[in-house]
């Protein structure tokens, strides 16, 4: 069979189509898919940050309440078996910051990353350097996230667990568990995120650099 | 832009075109639901790239340009985001297949597109939809010369298999 043929066979095609459109899903599909990807984003993205920016302010919240609250209103409280020192608010203060400014942090490299999305590349090569340069976004968000997201945030919820502990009086049974957990789930998200820069992210990205290197070689 | 002109020239451009974006959809998926899926998936990027279209291109060379970056998109999709859109959509199916009588040699082409890879699959479909060196370079975003080279080893890839198939197995 010569090319030609084969051109008149691709033809063939042309008056035999091989699906039908569903007309009447046809419409409501396309802007249900549209709307849904948005939503999922917006819900994504917005809950994360709202999240934490609500534990900041209950943080920051708890901490005014310890400055400027009634001292005998706050010593009927259960949760308050010593004395209110100074400690304890800068404590829940320190953290309400730490806790805001990692939700700010999130929300900016969120926001980025999807701003990032948006550009419409008009060739393939264009579209394959947007991936490249998204999975590179990617991983430097998820290395980056681990610095100035989580590690002020579990510093900042230590602070905060230590200083409520210590109004509480509880005994060190409770802070050796209350550690233990906080460590285990560092080194579980910690270990995620590795885990997903190697098996996710570094695979996406050498998959698409080595489209790219065959789409620039012309003998590739 | 607004809703109605785009949705206008949405219409126009399945009722005219419709018969290129299933031979990319063939060209990139190889189940019913992942037919329906990619389809689906390229129709709402054609939908979204309504307002960008400055009638620079041709109407089918953008076309193909936003169904084959978006073929290439689906494909690099995880599994399992497959899955879950497949389970969100399973009861609107869009693309419906058709009974029809079976064409061997067209399935043997099929057959052979499917098992290059992906910039390979794209140029094939383009040369044999009829498009010229020059539209396929600003397709794909390489130079004419380039694309020259590349559609030469591709043709005579393609002219070896079919020798080495037997007409009577075609």
């Amino acid at each position: 069979m010569n090319f030609e043929e084969m051109k008149i066979i691709w033809d063939s095609q042309n008056r035999e189509p091989l699906y039908a459109i569903n007309a009447a899903a046809l419409h409501d599909l396309v802007r249900h898919r549209r709307d849904e990807e948005h939503r999922r984003t917006a819900c994504r993205h917005g809950l994360e940050s709202l999240v934490n920016a609500l534990c900041g302010v209950a943080m920051l919240f708890v901490g005014g309440l310890l400055t400027w609250g009634d001292p005998d209103w706050l010593a009927t409280s259960r949760w308050v078996r010593v004395p209110i020192a100074p400690w304890h608010a800068v404590a829940f203060c320190l953290a309400g910051t730490a806790w805001l400014f990692c939700a700010a942090y999130m929300w900016i490299a969120r926001r980025r990353q999807l701003r990032r999305e948006e550009p419409f590349a008009l060739s393939m090569q264009g579209d394959l350097e947007r991936a490249i340069a998204h999975v590179g976004f990617q991983i430097q968000v998820a290395r980056s996230i681990l610095w100035w997201g989580l590690i002020p945030a579990w510093l900042a919820a230590g602070l905060c667990v230590a200083a409520l502990f210590h109004l509480s009086n509880v005994s060190a049974w409770s802070y050796a568990l209350i550690v233990m957990l906080m460590m285990v789930s560092f080194v579980g998200i910690t270990w995620w995120q590795s885990h997903a820069i190697r098996h996710l992210y570094e695979p996406r990205r050498r998959e698409l650099e080595s489209l790219r290197a065959k789409l620039a070689d012309p003998n590739a | 832009m607004d809703e109605h002109t785009q949705k206008q020239t949405f219409d126009g451009w399945l009722g005219r075109h419709r018969g290129l974006l299933f031979k990319v959809v063939r060209a990139y998926a190889f189940t019913p639901p992942d037919q329906d899926d990619l389809f689906q998936e390229i129709i709402t990027q054609v939908w979204c790239s309504i307002p960008r279209f400055r009638a620079e291109s041709s109407e089918t060379t953008w076309l193909y340009r936003v169904a084959l970056n978006t073929a290439l998109a689906w494909s690099r999709k995880e599994r399992r985001n497959r899955d879950r859109t497949h389970a969100l959509n399973s009861e609107a199916q869009v693309l419906l297949p058709q009974s029809r009588p079976t064409h061997p040699r067209l399935d043997w082409l099929y057959e052979q597109i499917v098992q290059l890879d992906h910039v390979d699959r794209s140029l094939t479909l383009l040369l044999l939809d009829g498009f010229s060196y020059r539209e396929m370079a600003e397709t794909l975003g390489i130079s004419e010369s380039h694309v020259g080279v590349k559609l030469n080893r591709i043709k005579a890839q393609l002219i070896i298999k079919s020798q080495e198939t037997n007409d009577h197995e075609l």
